[in-house]
């Protein structure tokens, strides 16, 4: 059983180790680097005395030649602090007591662990005649600053968003949790891409169970490459099949260090700007960091308003084609005549207008998104005023099918999560063609289908449809009403957390 | 295998879900709905006449009408069904039920028996007896061009209905009422010329003058009632035949209108007697359910003055002798009105004008509960649902009853008392 997080070791992916069984010498590191037009090695003598010669290699571009230069090579190359260094042993201890300038200075002893660090970004010093070497941490600074969420704005938060530099986005974490119980334990995952990924979470509030489960599947993850937040995601939920989000997706750091101090666990991946929290239920993708900031009552309405949009969304469009195509006894009369004046004329089905402007619209999207922003907004100013225009004059559409596919459309938006509104844009179009087939009834089929799936999901241990179906009347209170922060004392229980209160 | 299994059977049980018919076959596209507002039902010569009308279309297009014979109901339905072969007739959403006098002196068994067991027909349609007239005239002929019966019965229903719309009768009303006392209460309705013509276009002299007709026509309801039979026996002949559908009014004819003609007992099934427009005050106080109304007495001058009636209850209580048996009814009913208009130019703050006006108005609303209860003792017809009253209020007793509440009906002794109050005068003289 886990218990603390030194547990785990420095990096806990230990597959495939040793790749490179050769010792660590410089004609070893140019074999393994060979045709790379980035690798550089540079052979200087220590102290300028010829009687100890030191390689100094690194990946250009991936360091800063400034650091490499002004606090590797200058300080190694000085007489005065060769201090008459007789073996290679006694330079090597030397270079670990400071006679670098560098802060980061690892004594490396495989050639693995050499080429994971020439690879993320530090610069080797080899010792051939003892097969060592020293890495030095001198990664370049050339990378993207911080800037504002642009997914999840926030009007009282914090405007800061992770970037693609791990250590960066660690950073900002800490700077939020500013214990040593943040425990960050990295590993590389990506037979080719070595890519970092750190396991964030707070000792003492994440459940260890979860931790350790975590672990477990990173280290059972064999990949070539982990290059986007999809691979992760599909190797290490319970069900990748299913078209639900699993893990919660945020840019925001401050949203993630409350996840994390709600007994979440996080990960956060090295080129990725997103990081990402588990485990979730469906109730985790209906919050939103503001709500922390609003008033109790105004973040209680939100959250109502976007429960009940969640099933506009859903439901909307499937339940006026099972209406308009079946049940029209449901409609109040004067709807009724409205809706049949409005599709006099028009010659397709109520069906295939809906679907018809499902797609349309999600093509829109998809338009809008894949240009630049100006054309972007053409794109859409063209689809919704001129297209949309001229097909209701057209009578190609009744307004009433764009009114409910608008409406849909408009409700999905509001869900905070992007992962959650895919999910509901694709049931949508299921329910409609339930719908067309069935009526109600067909709109009830699968939504029974939906709800059985809905059960039997879970996400690291924790039901995906908590607090909903627990039995519990306080978490399922606390779901739709955000009480005041002196009366929420206590974290939620389906997540098992060691500390169950959060404040006395 | 479990949830595989668990899946298939439920993707069998889909067509299941469909009702009898395939899933594909009760699939109707909305636009080809002819959706019926209005049906009226009539006997002619043996055979059921059913008279349908839809709502005016919003493009301008104006009512559609249309009226189709047939041995039963269900008969005359289809062969509506063969005759409107362009749209689907839609009967889910019928608001108003009519039916002709003389049918409904027939009896009103096969056409409730029919909106019961329709699987499209709601059962809380409310259900009119067209006074001294038939429902084919109704339906067809009432409105013009812009306006047909389906918006004429709006006003009719909306002027019928109380605050708590309890006044318009419904046929699970009805039928509740049959089966409980025997008898019930149906609204009525009358065709009447109006010289008004519906819709844009009509000038303001025109108006003013239709509005006076109207107005004249609505209180002389109960006197005209002969007259307009005689028209409209003239209309019933030049009405269309079977499954021909009327666009009526022609030019320079004066369109029908629709207005409440007081109520219609059922007794037995069968219409018996209608009750005057202006006894609805007393039905209103009876069933609990007094509609804001106007009632006009005489002043201390011999004019008349128009009072309007804002709350009101009538409570029975029972009488029974030693030996248990009902020999009366102490009807205690409460008034509450405000002065409106008075007949002549005089401060209306006085007690002795006050007490003048309360004392009438007591008066008149006794004399109509009195007209009302009698024609039920005389009728005995229970459409009252008095004996609901009674059971409540002494249960024990009336479930010892030796003969049945109708039956004593017309040996009871009536007790009334009514006490008015006339709470503020909207005289702004004080």
């Amino acid at each position: 059983m886990y218990n603390n997080a030194s547990d785990l070791g420095p990096g806990f992916h230990r597959q495939k180790q040793p790749e490179y069984k050769c010792l660590i010498s410089s004609q070893g590191l140019d074999d393994i680097f060979q045709h790379c037009g980035d690798f550089e090695t540079r052979e200087i003598l220590f102290g300028l005395e010829k009687k100890i010669s030191l390689h100094v290699c690194w990946l250009d571009g991936v360091v800063s030649g400034t650091a490499v230069t002004e606090e590797i090579i200058r300080p190694l190359t000085q007489l005065s602090r060769s201090h008459d260094a007789g073996s290679e042993q006694q330079c090597l201890e030397l270079i670990l007591l400071g006679a670098a300038y560098s802060y980061s200075a690892n004594q490396r002893d495989t050639m693995d662990q050499v080429v994971d660090d020439l690879t993320h970004g530090h610069c080797a010093v080899i010792l051939d005649g003892i097969n060592r070497a020293v890495c030095f941490e001198v990664r370049t600074a050339n990378v993207r600053g911080i800037s504002e969420p642009t997914m999840e704005k926030s009007l009282k938060g914090a405007k800061d968003s992770f970037v693609e530099t791990l250590r960066v986005n660690t950073s900002l974490v800490r700077r939020r949790i500013c214990s040593p119980k943040l425990k960050i334990v990295e590993s590389s995952v990506g037979r080719k891409s070595n890519t970092r990924v750190a396991v964030l979470f707070v000792d003492g509030v994440a459940d260890p169970a979860t931790v350790e489960e975590l672990a477990r599947r990173l280290d059972a993850l064999d990949v070539d490459a982990l290059l986007a937040t999809g691979t992760l995601e599909e190797y290490i939920v319970d069900a990748p099949l299913s078209p639900l989000p699993q893990l919660l997706h945020t840019e925001r750091p401050d949203r993630f260090a409350m996840q994390l101090m709600a007994g979440h666990i996080g990960l956060l991946v090295d080129g990725i700007p997103i990081g990402l929290m588990l485990p979730v239920s469906l109730a985790d993708f209906m919050q939103v960091t503001g709500d922390s900031s609003n008033h109790y009552m105004v973040a209680t309405f939100l959250t109502l308003l976007r429960y009940l949009s969640f099933f506009v969304a859903i439901f909307l469009p499937a339940m006026y084609v099972a209406v308009a195509m079946y049940h029209q006894e449901m409609i109040p009369t004067r709807l009724l005549l409205s809706i049949i004046e409005a599709k006099r004329d028009v010659p397709f089905s109520t069906a295939l207008e809906i679907i018809g402007m499902i797609i349309a619209f999600e093509l829109l999207q998809e338009a809008g998104l894949r240009l630049p922003n100006p054309i972007g907004d053409t794109i859409s100013i063209i689809g919704a005023l001129i297209v949309g225009q001229s097909a209701v004059e057209a009578r190609v559409v009744s307004p009433i099918a764009i009114i409910v596919v608008a409406t849909s459309g408009i409700a999905c938006y509001t869900l905070p999560s992007q992962d959650l509104g895919a999910v509901v844009r694709l049931l949508r179009l299921v329910l409609v063609v339930a719908a067309l087939a069935a009526g109600l009834f067909g709109v009830g089929l699968v939504l029974c289908l939906f709800l059985l799936h809905l059960a039997s999901l879970d996400s690291f241990g924790l039901n995906y449809t908590a607090p909903l179906t627990d039995g519990r009347s306080f978490p399922l209170l606390r779901l739709l009403i955000r009480l005041p922060k002196p009366m929420n004392k206590y974290r939620d229980p389906n997540l098992n957390t060691p500390d169950k209160r959060r404040q006395k | 295998m479990k949830r595989f299994l668990s899946l298939l059977i439920i993707i069998c049980s889909l067509p299941t879900f469909s009702g009898c018919s395939s899933i594909y076959s009760n699939y109707r596209e909305i636009q080809q709905l002819m959706v019926i507002q209005t049906m009226g039902f009539d006997r002619e010569k043996g055979a059921m006449q059913i008279s349908m009308a839809a709502a005016a279309e919003a493009s301008g297009g104006g009512p559609r009408r249309m009226s189709a014979q047939g041995g039963t109901i269900t008969a005359a339905i289809d062969r509506a069904y063969k005759l409107s072969y362009e749209e689907e007739i839609f009967l889910s959403h019928v608001n108003h039920l009519l039916v002709g006098e003389a049918a409904a002196e027939e009896g009103l068994g096969s056409l409730l028996d029919y909106v019961c067991q329709s699987p499209t027909m709601r059962i809380d349609i409310p259900l009119y007896i067209v006074r001294g007239g038939t429902a084919n005239q109704a339906v067809m002929e009432v409105g013009d061009d812009n306006k047909g019966i389906s918006e004429v019965m709006q006003t009719v229903r909306e002027s019928f209905a109380s605050p708590s719309n309890s006044h318009v009768f419904t046929v699970a009303d009805t039928i509740n009422s049959l089966l409980r006392y025997g008898s019930a209460l149906v609204c009525a309705v009358e065709c009447v010329p109006s010289s008004e013509p519906i819709g844009p276009g009509s000038g303001e002299g025109s108006q003013q003058g239709s509005s006076q007709d109207s107005q004249q026509s609505e209180g002389q309801t109960g006197q005209q009632g002969g007259d307009q039979t005689a028209q409209q026996s003239e209309s019933q002949d030049t009405q269309q035949g079977e499954g021909q559908a009327a666009q009526e009014t022609a030019q320079g004819e004066t369109p029908l209108m629709a207005v409440p003609a007081g109520y219609a007992v059922i007794r037995e099934g069968k219409l018996c007697k209608f009750i005057e427009t202006e006894d609805a005050v007393a039905v209103g106080l009876i069933t609990d359910s007094l509609p804001i109304t106007d009632i006009t007495v005489k002043d201390r001058n011999g004019k008349d003055a128009a009072l309007e009636l804002t709350h009101g209850s009538a409570d029975i209580t029972p009488v029974w002798d030693g030996s248990g048996q009902l020999i009366g009814l102490d009807v205690q009913a409460q008034v509450k009105a405000s002065v409106l208009e008075t007949g002549s130019w005089e401060h209306s703050d006085g007690n002795e004008y006050i007490n003048h006006l309360t004392a009438q108005l007591e008066s008149a609303i006794s004399q109509r509960l009195s007209e009302l209860l009698h024609c039920s003792m005389q009728l005995k017809a229970d459409f009252l649902g008095l004996a609901g009253q009674v059971e409540r209020k002494s249960p024990e007793n009336y479930r010892l009853m030796s003969q049945s509440f109708p039956e004593l009906l017309p040996g009871l002794e009536l007790e009334i008392t009514v006490r008015g109050q006339l709470s503020h005068t909207n005289d702004m003289k004080e």
